[in-house]
């Protein structure tokens, strides 16, 4: 016998234990047992459980559970028991059992009741123990039991709404351990999210036509906030008023179960599992006379075959079950078993029920009589139609597969568990240019490049590894004209109705164009790189949110960014403060709309400084059409910038110079023609003066307008004295002056000549003029003597020519100036500063 | 009338010859040129010193610019136009009438005539006294 518990959940039919083994055992046991079966028949009571119960055993044996409990009026409802329904679910039923006497008088056991194979079937075996009734609450004895037990008591006086509990009660309820105990403290000690079902319990429990007595169990929640699990049970006293009953007192037990729970909530996932195993086997017993052709059915085995419950079919009654072919083939076997004396069978075999296909699972001990001639059999039949027809299912759908393959234009295979290919579809045979029956097994890996295969083994193996992951590669495979072509193989896990793995299903899928596609585009990429990297121009390339993409050698350089570091570089931060909302505002703006670009502004180079760059950007686009980024050119135009600028400065100072030129000359203009003055000589005058100017100019644009050599100033101005410039004695070291000076100089010295010329010195045939300067210290000292030449007048009144040299001449080079008319002849000195001229 | 009639006016130019026809054309107007100042630090001494009630600025003083005597003009309420050969001047702040070398007589006249009369707009709208006269 073996007893079904948490901790032995198999069900071994084929271990039959003999009934009087167990029954000597079990009459030696000071509690009482009683075995029961299914149907609820008592098959077994000990002589504890006869005393108990004040009968005789052959007044208990066979006859129904119901003559003992008063749990139900006759067999069906005790069937449909709670108590047999929680045994019939959980094969186990632990509680407060009410016994019923033949003189119908009711007494309390605590008993245990559990599923036990027995002669092939469940039975039931219930162990009753007496435990103290609630009435003997006033005895000592319950109260030591009960703290022994730790059991706690309580009893609730329901007109009176007041409890009594007692100290292990308290305790488990974590109740003051004395004192008056009211409805708010139960209810307080409840878990809130159990109250409404142990209130609920309470009231089914009160309720005089139900008087549930069911254990419950709830949580405790103790004042410092832990929380236990008890069970309680408990039953209502009533009393009668007027033929009503209603109750009185509600008296019960309760415990800690806590540590008891957690066991019990690992075990119910194996009980559950149990119970669906016992449920999926369907299972029914059955004894056959093989000699006189009978059969000895059980309930079940008449149900399995469509036969009524209670019939007593013979064997070829029950060969008139079998399915079309299925008795040759049952025949064919047993004949092979018994000829080879085996001791048991085992078989599956499909019968007609009521128009229904079912599928029987059998197995059974055959006894033989003398020699060789099988006598009796005896075993078991099962259900098996749904698991015949799960795996039918799996078979059609593993055809449909089959044919869907074939129909797919990409190779498609199967492996088994061992990863062997045991299907391959039309498409992978063609592939490797072998029959479909060769294309199986291990064959796939020899179409593998040599180069490839590690990784690809690497890559199943770690995938089997891991639990048979899905996995896929990329490898050259050789087709069956030979050429190498790149599949993708996509492979994953089959898995059977319950989950178990059965191998994989791969897909294969031609990469090869796409690779070579990939592949010229990385070659012309990296000519392009190439191309960009020796291009003296600055290159760049951007994704489509404006990240940088790429930037050529010469980039690269102007920032001195390597090229693994460029994910991190942001171009953005090398713009020049003051350019970067318009730079970022125009790039942004060709990006949204994925147009071309032109801005110019100043980076940081790498060297420190900014420098002026002009980028053009250009929209790229995949052949699809769609945006990429940009592609550009920066070009640094800080030379030819800075080149424009210059010119600029240079035209400005042009501009200034023949302007004031232009005024200069308005001014000598004004100061020639005045209202008195004779037109024609006017004219001469101003002709000359612009001839001194335009002289002075040549000389300042043969030294580009730098120094200019006194002595050459000198040599000029001297030429409009014509022949009389012999009469000119000219000397001094040689001085260089500033433009300024010479100009000045050079107006000055127009003037004194045309004077000397025109009324001086020079004006008769033998006057001289002596112009000597000298170099004192930083000042240059020059002084125009006249002599010899007519008597001098004073002219009578400030003309062009004294207010030029008096005034005019000292004030533009910053000097001091004499002009004096002597009798002897014109007197002039200027003393000026020479700046830093050699 | 000749809004110059009685006015002093300081030169300031370091071409002698421009700065001598400037003071020509003053005269012409009825003005008392002051100066001239050919360089920054004798117009500087010029400024300094006051006593006079508008100025002609050339931009170019021998390298150096004018532009802080035009603000130092602007910070002493005194009018003034700037004389240059670039055509355009980039002070940033300074509004003056703008005399483009060469310049006649007539051109003169307008500019000084300007600056002063949008001085003293200047100087009545500060006071208040412009606002009170547009009351109808």
């Amino acid at each position: 016998m073996r007893v079904i518990n948490n901790d032995e959940r198999e069900a071994d039919v084929s271990r039959l234990t003999c009934l009087d083994q167990l029954a000597l055992a079990l009459d030696c046991v000071s509690d009482a047992v009683c075995i029961f079966d299914e149907n609820g028949l008592l098959r077994y009571v000990n002589p504890t459980f006869t005393r108990l119960y004040a009968c005789a055993s052959s007044d208990l044996l066979d006859q129904h559970i119901s003559r003992v409990t008063p749990y139900s009026a006759d067999e069906d409802s005790f069937l449909s028991s709670s108590i047999f329904a929680r045994l019939d679910l959980e094969q186990f039923w632990s509680g407060e059992w009410a016994g019923r006497r033949k003189d119908a008088s009711l007494f309390f056991t605590s008993a245990d009741i559990r599923a036990i194979l027995w002669r092939e079937t469940r039975h039931w075996l219930c162990v009753q123990r007496s435990t103290p009734s609630p009435q003997w609450r006033e005895e000592e004895r319950l109260t030591i039991a009960t703290e022994a037990a730790e059991l706690g008591i309580w009893e609730w006086d329901v007109p009176a709404n007041t409890f009594v509990y007692s100290t292990r009660a308290r305790i488990i309820c974590g109740l003051p351990l004395t004192g008056e105990v009211t409805y708010a403290d139960v209810k307080a000690a409840t878990h809130p999210d159990d109250f409404p079902r142990t209130s609920a319990q309470a009231t089914r429990a009160l309720d005089p036509l139900l008087r549930d007595r069911t254990p419950f169990e709830y949580r405790i929640v103790k004042p410092d906030g832990s929380v236990r699990w008890v069970r309680a049970r408990g039953h209502a006293v009533f009393t009668e008023d007027n033929g009503i009953p209603h109750p009185v007192r509600y008296i019960g037990m309760i415990e800690d179960i806590t540590e008891r729970m957690s066991a019990r909530l690992a075990a119910d996932e194996g009980a559950r599992q149990v119970q669906l195993a016992l449920e999926a086997a369907r299972m029914a017993i059955w004894s056959a006379d093989l000699v006189n052709g009978t059969l000895k059915p059980s309930k079940e085995f008449n149900q399995l075959l469509g036969f009524d419950v209670d019939a007593v079919p013979t064997l070829a009654d029950v060969e008139t079950r079998y399915a079309p072919g299925a008795l040759e083939a049952m025949h064919d076997r047993w004949s092979r078993a018994v000829e080879r004396c085996a001791s048991s069978f085992e078989a599956d075999f499909n019968i007609q029920s009521g128009g229904d296909e079912r599928w029987l699972h059998v197995r059974c001990e055959i006894a033989y009589a003398s020699g060789r001639t099988p006598e009796r059999a005896f075993g078991v039949v099962m259900d098996i139609t749904d698991k015949r027809r799960a795996a039918d299912a799996l078979r059609e759908s593993d055809a449909r597969f089959h044919e869907a393959a074939d129909s797919a234009p990409a190779p498609v295979w199967m492996t088994n568990k061992a990863g062997k290919v045991e299907f391959s579809n039309q498409a992978m045979a063609d592939f490797a240019g072998m029959d479909r029956d060769a294309a199986i097994g291990d064959t796939w890996l020899s179409l593998i490049h040599p180069d490839d295969l590690p990784a690809v083994i690497e890559a199943r193996n770690d995938a089997w590894d891991a639990g048979y992951l899905p996995y896929s590669f990329e490898a050259r495979f050789r087709r069956a004209d030979g050429a190498w072509r790149w599949l993708e193989v996509n492979s994953r896990p089959r898995r059977d109705a319950d989950g178990r793995f059965k191998g994989y299903a791969g897909l294969a899928v031609d990469r090869t164009d796409a690779r070579n596609a990939f592949a010229t585009l990385s070659e012309s990429e990296e000519r392009f790189r190439l191309l960009a990297d020796s291009a003296p121009v600055m290159i760049w390339m951007s994704d489509e949110q404006g990240a940088c993409l790429y930037l050529n050698a010469a980039l690269r350089h102007f920032w001195k960014v390597e090229t693994e570091d460029l994910l991190n570089f942001d171009w953005r931060r090398t713009m020049h403060p003051d350019d970067e909302a318009r730079i970022t505002a125009e790039v942004a703006r060709a990006t949204m709309s994925a147009r071309p670009f032109t801005v110019e502004g100043r980076y940081l180079s790498a060297d420190g400084s900014y420098r002026i760059v002009q980028t053009r950007g250009e929209p790229r686009f995949s052949k699809s059409g769609d945006f990429l980024g940009m592609i550009g050119v920066n070009v640094d135009i800080t030379e030819v910038v800075e080149a424009q600028e210059r010119q600029r400065l240079l035209l400005d100072e042009l501009n200034h110079r023949v302007k004031n030129t232009l005024a200069v000359v308005q001014s000598i203009g004004k100061q020639t023609f005045k209202p008195d003055s004779h037109p024609v000589t006017a004219r001469d005058v101003f002709d000359a003066r612009l001839r001194a100017l335009a002289g002075a100019h040549t000389l300042l644009t043969q030294s580009n307008w730098d120094n200019t050599c006194l002595h050459h100033l000198v040599d000029m101005a001297v030429l409009v004295c014509a022949d009389a410039r012999s009469r000119v004695y000219v000397s001094g070291p040689d001085v260089a002056l500033t433009p300024k000076q010479a100009l000045s100089l050079a107006l000055a010295l127009h003037e004194l000549c045309t004077n000397a010329v025109k009324h001086g010195a020079l004006s008769n045939d033998r006057g001289r003029v002596v112009l000597e300067w000298r170099q004192n210290e930083k000042q240059l000292e020059l002084a125009w003597r006249e002599q010899d030449g007519p008597e001098v007048e004073p002219p009578r009144r400030k003309n062009f020519g004294s207010r030029l040299l008096e005034r005019i001449v000292p004030q533009d080079v910053r000097g001091r100036a004499s002009l004096h008319f002597d009798n002897v002849g014109v007197r002039y000195e200027l003393a000026l500063p020479l700046e830093g001229a050699v | 009338m000749n809004a110059l009639e009685g006015k002093r006016v300081l030169v300031v130019d370091d071409e002698a010859l421009i700065a001598l026809f400037a003071e020509e054309m003053l005269l012409e107007l009825g003005a008392t040129p002051v100066g001239p100042a050919m360089s920054l630090e004798a117009a500087t001494v010029l400024v300094e010193e006051g006593g006079f009630d508008a100025a002609i600025l050339d931009v170019n003083l021998d390298g150096a610019t004018s532009e802080v005597l035009a603000r130092r003009l602007i910070s002493d309420s005194i009018p003034f136009v700037i004389v240059t050969g670039y055509g355009r001047v980039d002070w940033e702040g300074v509004t003056a009438p703008i005399l483009t070398k060469p310049y006649d007589v007539d051109a003169i006249s307008k500019a000084l005539g300007d600056a002063i009369n949008r001085h003293v707009k200047e100087r009545l709208s500060l006071s208040g006294l412009h606002r009170i006269d547009r009351r109808p």
